[in-house]
């Protein structure tokens, strides 16, 4: 079976299929990409099921080479075929985030249903870590012929880029007035952002009450205010629960386009309704 | 009781039982009662409050919590018990003594001198918040938390005691370390040892 060699990569390039739902309740995190849309248009594009087991690459260049014969392609962008010994450079770009998918998919060991690494656990993926230069990732069978099919998109993202949101569970544990702040305030992304959570500098969040609440359950997207009113949003491998109290949660579309947002792009918060299918009258 | 909707795939369920004593059982039960509900689920346990996740659209599923909450006489069944063998020999152990006002070995006679009951997993796979503590030994995070705790690690913090599963980091006072325990295999049914509602002893291997 063909093989894609690691020449260069990043700190943090794991590989990820759409993630490991289910596990919860074992403490195991939902994982998967980022940026659900790009890791999903990449796939479409050379044939695969659109939650196969891609390469995310945060930030940094990528460079590989094909031991046999690969088709890949980056984000959804035009196929590019590469003989055996060919190589390939990815160059950063103004997204943090970018998808390496190959036809066939990343054939590494299902773990708990799922092709993603969870490298806090060193859980999945390739040896349960982000790859790095001179390992050798496994290509699984390509499908016969890849239909060229619509890829999924998202507007790219405006200055500064509007996230959608919804209330949180535990604006009681807040000073009155927080949502709003955080409504009101035109937050950066800071640099200390990953996989677990994207921190957000501007402002502090008023906090009441002590810290040492007990751990309840967390979810993706999630807005955290820590001790000093810090807002953290949580990322797929955030923690399954957690002390600090959740002003709002990220949508879905909205966590792919924070994905893409660089350290010190701007970002806002606007409330959105509550989903459609939500028919509660309590 | 309160319903959120959490993020736009999940419910959120807040019993309102924050400081009753009888707490971990009783999320515990409405927890099992959903699951039978709602097998297809994924039921997260808090302390005094769950999220559901994975049932796709939300009808009824306000009736289902509410019906959950009220079903009484729900017996969970006997807890599995479990004596896991520890050195106390953390690098905290004398931070937690000079917090708490006593000596090394007070704290570990106040930590092994009693049984806990797992209330929920959080944290890291696997990770099982084990309570209640001696009051006495109630002490907060450390002030930075370290880049890396080795797996198997005994640590406390807050009104919890806890073993690390797997190394990562980590804010818990370390006091010791627990001996041949695999707390999380993902090769396992389930794959995390200690479940909620399970009763744990530490029984010290350096005695």
């Amino acid at each position: 079976m063909p093989e894609l060699l690691v020449l260069v990569a990043p700190p943090g390039a794991t590989i990820q299929d759409a993630g490991r739902p289910g596990w919860l309740h074992a403490g195991v995190p939902p994982s998967g990409p980022l940026d659900a849309t790009a890791h999903a248009a990449a796939n479409l594009t050379v044939g695969n099921d659109a939650r196969a087991a891609a390469l995310e690459v945060p930030l940094g260049p990528v460079r590989i080479a094909a031991a046999g014969e690969l088709m890949l392609s980056i984000d959804g962008e035009r196929r590019v075929s590469l003989r055996d010994g060919a190589e390939l450079f990815v160059p950063p770009c103004e997204r943090a985030v970018r998808y390496v998918a190959v036809a066939g998919g990343f054939d590494v060991p299902l773990v708990l249903g799922s092709r993603a690494t969870l490298a806090v656990a060193a859980l999945g993926g390739f040896e349960g870590r982000a790859i790095r230069a001179g390992d050798r990732l496994p290509i699984g069978l390509a499908r016969a012929a890849p239909a060229p099919t619509a890829t999924p998109t998202i507007g790219e993202p405006g200055d500064p880029a509007v996230l959608q949101v919804m209330p949180g569970p535990h604006l009681h544990r807040l000073s009155p007035g927080a949502l709003e702040q955080l409504l009101a305030t035109t937050w950066q992304i800071s640099p200390r952002s990953d996989r677990v959570g994207v921190r957000l500098e501007g402002a502090a969040i008023a906090r009441r009450g002590d810290d040492r609440a007990p751990p309840v359950p967390m979810v993706r997207g999630a807005v955290q205010v820590t001790s000093d009113g810090t807002p953290i949003v949580l990322g797929p491998d955030h923690p399954v629960t957690g002390g600090y109290p959740v002003v709002a949660v990220v949508g879905r579309a909205s966590q792919a386009m924070l994905a893409r947002l660089r350290a010190k792009r701007a970002v806002r918060f606007a409330l959105s309704e509550p989903p459609s299918t939500d028919r509660r009258s309590r | 009781m309160k319903i959120h909707p959490y993020g736009d795939g999940a419910l959120y369920v807040d019993l309102e039982i924050d400081d009753a004593p009888d707490r971990a059982d009783r999320t515990r039960n409405v927890a099992a009662s959903l699951r039978e509900r709602l097998p297809d689920g994924d039921v997260v346990i808090g302390a005094g409050s769950l999220a559901v996740f994975g049932v796709g659209g939300w009808d009824d599923l306000d009736g289902i919590i509410v019906e959950a909450m009220s079903a009484s006489g729900l017996v969970v069944g006997e807890p599995r018990k479990h004596e896991l063998r520890a050195i106390y020999d953390g690098p905290d152990l004398e931070d937690v003594a000079r917090l708490t006002g006593s000596s090394v070995a007070d704290v570990i006679a106040l930590h092994c001198g009693r049984e806990y009951g797992v209330e929920l997993i959080g944290f890291l796979p696997g990770f099982a918040y084990l309570a209640p503590l001696d009051p006495r030994l109630v002490v907060g995070r450390r002030a930075s938390p370290r880049p890396r705790v080795a797996p198997s690690s005994l640590a406390i913090a807050g009104a919890y005691t806890g073993i690390y599963p797997v190394g990562s980091p980590g804010g818990w006072q370390l006091i010791g370390r627990v001996l041949d325990v695999t707390l999380f295999d993902p090769g396992c049914d389930p794959p995390a040892l200690l479940q909620p509602g399970d009763r744990v002893r530490f029984v010290r291997a350096d005695a």
